[in-house]
């Protein structure tokens, strides 16, 4: 045991660290436990999320085809390609037991405007369907990005409790049992001494 | 904020519709796209997201911003990023 002077003060010192330590530790599985129970609830909405948006981007892309078939693909593309439109997503922090997790609104869009001689009504509903589609994609990327903290945050949280339940709590154990015992052997010193030191005084007085 | 796309041509064509103008269509865009500030979600769609799986990988263990959808074409040959990110996180496949 090197760098410990087993002294009472010492030993006084360590057991405070200890208490310390063990509070820590059931206040930190505390936190682990109920970050994962909220883990859970967030994977079941995650995985119906995704479902949906599988769906609707299926939809889309369907939709899409469609105009393709009445316009042409290349006269799609091109009115694609032309829309000016651009949805701006606001991101707001929230905060779950403090961890700071992004959430996204989308910006509602317009419609956007192109020539009404050169287009269908499929053209219109493959644009309205992407846009119903990326509504989607932003749910989805809310509910991700907080999986995506929380798993960290959790896989943090467990390390630091198995470092303080398996190596800082057992270390302290470990020091305070050497000091006790340092302790002890020289008190058992000390007596045998003092009686030693009374022997040799008395046989010194006859 | 904006969104960002990185995908083949249907599917660039398809958000250019709804409206995300930062489309790409090469998966070196990654890194460049993953720096900027000024993006808050990335939608990979297709075959990049299995060519850019590991960059996936280590970008949401690492960083925050932004967020990565991934979109699949085959849903058989994906591995699933986020399951992945699950099972180090508790340890257990969750369903």
């Amino acid at each position: 045991m090197e760098g410990v002077t087993p002294t009472r003060m010492e030993l006084l010192q360590i057991r405070k660290r200890k208490a310390l330590a063990v509070k820590g530790h059931q206040l930190l599985s505390e936190k682990r436990d109920a970050l994962v129970s909220s883990f859970f609830d967030l994977i079941k909405k995650r995985k119906k999320a995704r479902e949906e948006m599988e769906k609707v981007v299926e939809e889309a892309y369907r939709a899409m085809m469609m105009a393709e078939m009445a316009m042409g693909e290349e006269r799609v593309r091109d009115m694609a390609e032309k829309i000016a439109m651009e949805r701006k997503v606001e991101v707001k922090g929230k905060n779950i037991m403090g961890i700071n997790i992004p959430e996204f609104h989308l910006e509602a869009g317009e419609m956007p405007e192109y020539s009404m001689l050169s287009t269908t009504a499929l053209m219109d509903e493959a644009v309205s369907k992407a846009m119903k589609m990326l509504d989607r994609v932003v749910e989805v990327a809310s509910i991700e990005g907080s999986v995506q903290m929380l798993g960290r945050e959790i896989e943090k949280t467990k390390r630091r409790v198995n470092a303080l339940e398996y190596i800082f709590i057992p270390r302290l154990l470990n020091t305070l049992t050497y000091i006790e015992r340092q302790l002890e052997e020289r008190e058992r010193e000390d007596f045998f001494r003092r009686k030693r030191i009374k022997a040799l005084l008395e046989q010194h007085e006859d | 904020m904006k969104i960002a796309v990185i995908g083949d041509k249907d599917t660039i064509a398809l958000f250019r519709m709804a409206g995300v103008s930062e489309c790409y269509g090469e998966e070196e865009k990654f890194d460049e796209i993953v720096k900027r500030d000024d993006i808050a979600i990335l939608v990979v769609s297709g075959k990049f997201c299995n060519r850019l799986r590991s960059k996936i990988v280590y970008h949401r263990l690492a960083k925050n911003l932004p967020i990565i959808v991934e979109l699949p074409e085959k849903k058989e040959e994906w591995e699933d990023t986020i399951r992945k990110l699950i099972v180090r996180a508790v340890g257990v496949e969750v369903e």
